[in-house]
């Protein structure tokens, strides 16, 4: 079991009347890639900003390290911020600013030159040493940024939304570069995004937040494959979603009504019963058409109101009978695909076991 | 509005402001410069014949005294508005900005009431402690001091040395200060290390707009220094005035005003050096 860095209990905070977040429990291991992922206003800031120390809980403890830092200011914490807009001190140069965390623990000049310099050649900035943060590109910025904090050697790195102000093309190099730094520092980092892809492609685990409330907490995988709600499953990549009714529940199967059609999944929980209303999460890319009902299980019919050339894959949309939309996402396959054409009537087919379904509360 | 009215108005206003500037200020520079090099007429007047006895009078001793001690009490004024004007601009940064606006606009409504008569107002004020504290004190004297004159210098130009220190301070991003402290930072040396280099360019404007005004204010030292602290405004005004030596207050006023445009190159090129939060790249 790996070590916990923080914990979180039972955290609430309130900015006057107004609660942005409830109750989170929160542990985060040692050396965790985490990512706070949730729409905006959710509180993904609010909690960083509790775990560098620049709020107070209103309610709540939070520990670093096995002690409780509730009372620490945030200059005491061994918790370094990579600010959103980056936050470098504007009259100094990058030397200056990845030195600035030192010369406050009144390291010698020596020592502060050998570390600052590793660290500069660690984020490939070293010949920018001399240069003030105004004569950088926005890239460049965010990389003495993170040199800044890194050099403190600080338990936990947070980063609020660091990739947020780079161009895409730049964005995917710094995904790939900031995992590998974190990997080879071996230091927690608490990461922020907005991005779902950026946040399932980098973390080790995801919290989804949503209205100050903890939705998930899990691997890139259990997120995407598992969702335990309807906000999850929709937050995170595309999701077709199904209501209906079950009409028979068994030991290991059960029968859901959808539109004209009973379906069979299998299912082993306990928490359904007859009747209850459900909603089967169906991903685009879990989704096949076909011409004709080829003995699948599990087919829908319905027809393609619109079909979507993406370069590797194509998104076709079928209306189904009730009038429901759904959203296929295929392998581009230019013999396939030649055959289908807008307002054909298709079926459409998914394997055994891709379904998730939630009670529809 | 149509551009082509919009138009109209920037070149009506741009005009005005050209031919107030030019008639106002440009010419009687001029004027000035020109007097400054010529000799004093027997009518009081001047007479037309080129001479640089006018400078060789500044660097007379008299003259120099004057400067010094003029100098020196603008420094003094200026280094009390920045003691007091530093941590009152940094409080009034603290409010929520409803309340700053309020904060604001009392810092303001002085200006609304002529310097002249609230320097009168300050003399009379300062009467009255005079007379109550000489029932205790009966050799106290504070009306027609250096310290009056300090009292009332200070009063006048506060609001000259809190307006630019404040509008700095509020620029400044509080993340740079967050930043600091997550960075192990204390608050003095965050204070120390970031706030107060990041000021320097509020700092150096307020004191500009204290010290230079300082040299001119005349007024105040006539009326509460009883004119024994002279500025180098009461020279000048004299000697235009009084004395009725036109080329002479002509010259010092030059001397003045050369000072005061190396003081205001210095001003540009440390601002252009402490550039502060202004280079933050917006992305
Ligand atoms: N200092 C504050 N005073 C009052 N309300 C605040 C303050 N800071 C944050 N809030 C509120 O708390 C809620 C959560 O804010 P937070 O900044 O944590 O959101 P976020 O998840 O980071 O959003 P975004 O993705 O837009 O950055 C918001 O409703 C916000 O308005
Ligand atoms: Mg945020």
């Amino acid at each position: 079991m790996t070590q916990k860095i923080i914990e979180l209990k039972n955290v609430s905070k309130s900015f006057g009347n107004d609660k942005v977040l409830h109750n989170i429990n929160l542990d985060i291991s040692n050396g965790e890639f985490l990512t706070l992922l949730g729409p905006s206003g959710c509180g993904k800031t609010t909690i960083l900003r509790l775990i560098a120390g620049f709020e107070n809980p209103s309610d709540g403890e939070i520990f670093l390290n096995g002690e409780k830092i509730n009372a620490i200011p945030a200059n005491k914490r061994n918790v370094c911020t990579v600010f959103q807009n980056y936050a470098l001190f504007p009259h100094m140069n990058v030397f200056d600013n990845v030195a600035f965390g030192l010369r406050i623990k009144n390291l010698n000049a020596e020592e502060i030159k050998t570390k600052v310099d590793a660290v500069l050649k660690m984020v490939k900035l070293e010949n920018f040493a001399q240069r003030k943060p105004h004569q950088l590109s926005g890239g460049q910025q965010q990389r003495v940024a993170i040199a800044r904090a890194v050099v403190n050697d600080p338990l936990v790195l947070v980063l609020d939304e660091p990739l947020s102000a780079l161009d895409y093309k730049l964005r995917k190099d710094m995904q790939i570069e900031l995992k590998e730094l974190q990997r080879r520092l071996g230091i927690t980092f608490i990461f922020v995004t907005h991005d779902q892809e950026e946040a399932l492609s980098m973390s080790d685990r995801i919290v989804i937040l949503n209205n100050g409330n903890i939705e998930q907490i899990g691997s890139p995988q259990q997120i995407y494959e598992m969702p335990q709600s309807l906000f999850v499953a929709q937050f995170i990549g595309e999701a077709n979603v199904l209501t209906g009714h079950i009409e028979e529940v068994q030991d290991d199967f059960i029968k859901v009504q959808i539109a004209q059609s009973c379906y069979q999944f299998h299912y082993t929980h306990s928490k359904l019963q007859k009747n209850d209303k459900v909603n089967v999460i169906l991903r685009p890319e879990d989704l096949q058409i076909y011409l004709d009902n080829a003995e699948k299980t599990h087919c829908l019919s319905g027809k393609i109101t619109n079909i979507v050339y993406k370069g590797a894959t194509v998104d076709l949309r079928v209306a189904l009978e009730n009038d429901n939309v759904v959203t296929i996402s295929e392998f581009f396959d230019d013999s396939r695909h030649q055959k289908f054409v807008v307002n054909q009537t298709i079926q459409i087919g998914w394997a055994d076991g891709v379904e998730v379904i939630l009670h529809d509360t | 509005m149509t551009p082509s009215k919009a138009n109209w108005l920037k070149k009506a206003s741009i005009t005005t402001i050209s031919l107030w500037l030019a008639i106002f200020v440009f010419i009687p520079t001029l004027l000035v410069i020109a007097t400054s090099f010529l000799r004093v007429g027997e009518n009081n007047f001047v007479i037309f014949s080129f001479t640089l006895d006018n400078y060789q009078k500044i660097l007379d001793p008299v003259f120099f005294h004057v400067f010094f001690a003029s100098c020196y009490l603008a420094l003094i004024t200026t280094f009390v508005c920045l003691l007091i004007g530093y941590p009152f601009a940094y409080l009034l940064t603290q409010f929520s900005p409803n309340i700053r606006r309020i904060l604001l606009l009392l810092v303001i409504i002085p200006f609304w009431t002529s310097s002249l008569i609230r320097i009168y107002a300050i003399k009379i004020l300062l009467l009255q402690i005079e007379r109550s504290l000489r029932f205790f004190y009966p050799d106290v004297s504070i009306l027609y001091t250096e310290m009056a004159v300090l009292i009332g210098l200070i009063y006048t130009m506060l609001p000259f040395m809190i307006l630019p220190l404040f509008s700095t301070m509020e620029k400044l991003d509080r993340r740079l200060i967050e930043a600091a402290q997550d960075l192990g930072a204390t608050p003095r040396q965050t204070f120390m290390r970031i706030i107060l280099p990041l000021t320097i360019p509020g700092i150096i404007a307020g004191s500009m707009l204290v010290f230079l005004p300082v040299l001119g204010l005349f007024y105040v030292t006539d009326l509460l220094g009883g004119a024994k602290n002279i500025v180098i405004g009461n020279l000048i005004k004299n000697q235009f005035l009084v004395a009725r030596n036109w080329p002479f207050a002509s010259a010092a006023s030059v001397f003045v005003i050369i000072l005061m445009a190396m003081l205001i190159f210095v001003y540009i090129k440390s601002i252009n050096r402490f550039g502060g939060s202004r280079h933050e790249k917006v992305q």
